[in-house]
């Protein structure tokens, strides 16, 4: 069933008005946006009516244009807010908020919105000037010789002496004997559990029955 | 119980050095505390202050545990009112009997130094602990928060009237057309413009000069001018103590409707005296552009004992509870200074000139704070918005309130009258405030010093006045270097106004400059 | 501009704006009495630490159209827990609880807000009022109060 857009989960959103709407608002509704339908106070569970429908996936998210996808966002953050604000009320008093799925629910949503707009961010910067939108990441080798993915950070001065962290060709000795040992315990590790599944393989029913310390069933 | 000899033994700690004081052998009497609660004015000593039979605590000193407890409860137990009135009269005998003015203010001074470094590195776990040191509450120079002008009502016990002064000036013409035009030449010079862009030193030196050139204007016809002191950049601070703040110690359970006061294992509030009495202390460290200070007083708007000074603060329809929060709701902050009462001079100062005449102060700051909380980038067109006139007009009142009230504060201690022992004689101030353009004239008047307790058996109906006529423009508009004003004048009888755009600054304005000069 | 990253900014740069921000801002209630008491215009929010000031002021005035006029925040630490609740010199932290910033945003004079009532007539309450009812009724039914369902025939006819 197609929800026109933009539309959210639980009814007390279906009625708010949109953050750029010409007409004021009245103090009591601008507050009400944090709160839930007054019908769903005290609830252990919210009735079937207005019970939250399930999370965008990313494809029906790809069909929006970027401009439904900018209001959606937003409807979905102050949906977030109200949830945020509903259990906190509900754990001061040491009670079970209804239907908490509702968060991650809006919580994918929220991240397929991301991974769609920045899908699309990144066609456009690829097509235009060749580089990716995503942060770059910069990979660094640790004192015991693993390589490791860093995102890259921002700064205002230079790097001063022994600051700047590389990925190096040659590691020293440490570096390159931890490596050896390490590379020799995962080679048993892969080992030990092919043999293992080896001899899982190879176990017979009468093995089972008869192991030394099993149980010796009279009746079976 | 007559004739027995009870030394009364009060150790003060922390205010600046530890002294002891040993009272003498007092001779009860037991219509003293009554006839003390009917007589306010009078001087406590050593016969009228004696020590109640139950000196214990300051408030009520245990629930009833049962139902004789209940129904015939210990007179000296069931409040704390009579162990505080004895401590305030107390207070005043120890205050009327310090020699010096000087003395008498470190008294009653609510100053507690901080602890050095050396008393906390040395402190041992079988040493009693550190209590937090008393500090007051820094009431700022401009309001830090758009709504504080019934706070600030209450904090001084202040009644506020929106009224015109000119029957308080009535009978004093002075000339001012030559303060027209030498003002009219200082703004020029000094490139005022239309006035959005000075900032705070800017207008504390214009309101500087527009006071001395008022000065000369007259100084050949008034005599007197000649003796008066001008100050410029002046410090006016004074600290006092407001009382009842109890409600700060009000708590309700979540989930309950009941609220319980909790005094016995509940931290004391800042600023409060460590007996959890409710009374926070308040300094206020005001920057005056300019004071004029004389040797005698000026005329007080109305008696001590009229029915003036007895009007409330508040009219009925107030109700406190709604009016009365934590001092930090309006953006105060405890101030860690020593305190100082300080009307533009201190009390060892060896000064002459103890009467402050006028002071005019600078509201500039104001407006970047009122630009700040409507969200606007910049001070222009803030008359535009209502809302931003009303934070305006709010601030400049509450200013005036705070400021006319510091420095008759201060005034009254360096004459030797305290919060312990109040005024027997009004006390009478005039001020100016600006931002340049808007001129507020206020005069104030303060009938009593003693709101630092509030308990059963303690009466003081009287209130402090101020009197605040506002906001007038120094000028409607600003062309080519010339300044006008629009004036409405009173077409025949028929009591119409006719608006008239005449050449130059505000004449009212000057004009009110001028008299609360020559005000005498 | 994005909330997720900490970008740097010098004087000279253009506004930063946020696109598609990450905030998030609950409302969090407030004691009516004692020294914590706020006034009707004054809402207590608990908001992402990342948010300054001007962030909750523009976030309410933009998304929620609120007409904010200050905002004071304060961030409160979280309750760490020690291994050793007396030995304050050497004692250890085991465990401390996430930091939290609340703002406390003042709104124009006219405004009133106060939290809403939520929990006054909770459903498992009433249902168990209902179960105490029927159980009442069930005793009348059964005349429990006259009827003598004692197995025990006496001790006269039993000794």
């Amino acid at each position: 069933m197609w929800r026109n857009l933009p539309t959210l989960l639980s009814s007390a959103v279906r009625t708010q008005k949109f953050p750029l709407a010409t007409a004021r608002l009245s103090t009591d509704a601008n507050m009400q946006q944090f709160f839930d339908d007054e019908a769903n106070f005290g609830k252990a569970e919210l009735r079937p009516k207005y019970r939250p429908g399930r999370a965008w996936t990313a494809d029906e998210l790809r069909l929006k244009s970027n401009s439904d996808l900018h209001k959606l966002w937003y409807v979905c953050l102050k949906e977030r807010n109200m949830l945020i604000t509903m259990r906190k009320a509900h754990v001061s008093r040491a009670r079970n908020m209804p239907n908490p799925e509702r968060f991650d629910r809006v919580q994918e949503s929220m991240d397929r919105i991301e991974e769609v707009v920045h899908e699309r961010n990144d066609a456009v910067l690829r097509l235009e000037t060749g580089e990716s939108a995503a942060p770059r990441e910069r990979t660094i080798t640790s004192f015991a010789g693993f390589t490791y993915q860093k995102p890259a950070k921002e700064h205002y001065l230079p790097p001063e002496n022994g600051q700047k962290e590389y990925e190096v060709p040659y590691l020293d000795d440490d570096a390159y004997m931890m490596q050896k040992l390490w590379t020799e315990k995962e080679y048993m590790k892969r080992r030990d559990q092919e043999d293992d599944v080896k001899r899982r393989a190879a176990r017979t029913d009468d093995m089972e029955r008869f192991k030394r310390g099993a149980p010796r069933v009279f009746n079976r | 119980m007559h004739g027995l000899k009870r030394i009364l033994s009060r150790r003060t700690v922390a205010r600046g050095k530890a002294t002891t004081v040993a009272a003498q052998s007092l001779q009860p009497s037991t219509e003293a505390v009554e006839s003390q609660s009917l007589q306010p004015e009078k001087t406590a000593n050593a016969s009228s202050t004696y020590r109640p039979p139950y000196y214990r605590k300051v408030h009520k000193h245990h629930e009833p545990k049962h139902m004789l407890q209940e129904e015939f409860i210990n007179a000296g137990d069931a409040s704390g009112a009579g162990v505080r009135l004895f401590d305030y009269y107390k207070t005043a005998e120890i205050v009327n009997s310090m020699p010096t003015i000087a003395e008498k203010i470190d008294a009653v001074s609510p100053y507690e130094r901080p602890w050095t470094r050396a008393e906390k590195t040395w402190r041992r776990d079988w040493h009693p602990s550190l209590m937090a040191t008393r500090k007051a509450w820094g009431i700022p120079a401009t309001p830090a928060h758009f709504d504080t002008l019934d706070y600030y009502k209450y904090l001084t016990k202040t009644r506020v009237e929106n009224a015109s002064l000119d029957e308080y000036y009535h009978g004093l013409r002075p000339p001012i057309a030559d303060l027209q035009n030498k003002f009219q030449n200082t703004l020029n010079s000094t490139n005022f413009g239309n006035g959005d862009s000075s900032n705070d030193e800017s207008t504390q030196k214009l309101l500087g000069f527009l006071l001395d050139e008022a000065m000369g204007g007259i100084a050949h016809n008034v005599a007197r001018l000649s003796d008066h002191r001008v100050a410029y950049d002046v410090e006016s601070e004074a600290f006092w103590i407001r009382s009842g703040f109890m409600f700060l110690y009000d708590e309700q359970e979540i989930g309950t409707r009941d609220i319980k006061r909790r005094l016995h294992n509940f931290p004391k509030f800042i600023g409060d005296d460590r007996r959890k009495l409710g009374e926070l202390a308040f300094v206020h460290r005001d920057k005056l552009a300019s004071q004029v200070r004389s040797r005698e007083p000026i005329t007080p708007m109305h008696p001590l004992d009229s029915e003036d000074a007895l009007l409330p603060v508040f009219d009925d329809s107030v109700n406190l509870e709604d009016l009365l929060y934590s001092p930090k709701v309006y953006n105060l902050w405890p101030d860690e200074s020593p305190l100082w009462q300080c009307p533009g001079y201190h009390a060892d100062s060896g000064e002459t000139h103890l009467y402050g005449v006028l002071g005019v102060k600078s509201l500039r700051s104001l407006r970047k704070r009122v630009a700040y909380w409507m969200g606007r980038d910049n001070e222009q067109d803030l008359e535009s918005s209502d809302e931003c006139k009303q934070m305006l007009d709010d601030g400049a009142r509450s200013q005036a309130i705070i400021s006319m009230f510091t420095t008759l504060c201060a005034q009254a201690h360096n004459h030797g009258f305290t919060q312990f022992n109040d005024v027997t004689r009004p006390f009478t101030s005039q001020m100016i405030l600006s931002d340049g353009i808007n001129f507020y004239f206020a005069v104030g008047q303060l009938n009593t010093l003693a709101i630092n307790v509030q308990c059963d058996g303690f009466v003081n109906p009287r209130t402090n006045y101020i009197r605040i006529d506002g906001p007038h423009r120094l000028f409607d508009s600003y062309q080519d270097g010339k300044y006008s004003t629009v004036q409405e004048v009173s077409v025949n009888a028929e009591k119409k106004t006719q608006k008239k755009v005449s050449e130059g600054l505000n004449e009212k304005v000057l004009e009110r400059v001028t008299q609360m000069l020559m005000k005498q | 501009m994005t909330s997720r990253l900490a970008r740097l900014w010098q004087p000279g740069n253009p506004q930063r704006r946020t696109f598609l921000p990450d905030f998030w801002m609950a409302v969090v209630e407030s004691p009516s009495v004692g020294r914590n008491k706020l006034p009707p215009n004054c809402v207590k929010f608990e908001v992402d630490p990342r948010m300054s000031r001007h962030d909750i002021r523009e976030y309410l005035t933009k998304i929620y159209d609120l007409p904010v006029r200050d905002v004071r925040t304060e961030v409160q630490m979280g309750d760490i827990i020690w291994n050793s609740k007396l030995d304050y010199q050497y004692r250890k932290a085991m465990w401390k609880d996430e930091d939290k910033k609340f703002a406390y945003v003042f709104m124009s004079k006219g405004f009133t807000f106060s939290f809403p009532k939520m929990f006054e007539a909770l459903e498992e309450d009433i249902e168990l009022v209902k179960a105490m009812k029927q159980q009442e009724e069930l005793k009348d039914k059964l005349n429990e109060r006259f009827a003598n369902r004692n197995r025990r025939v006496g001790n006269f006819l039993g000794s």
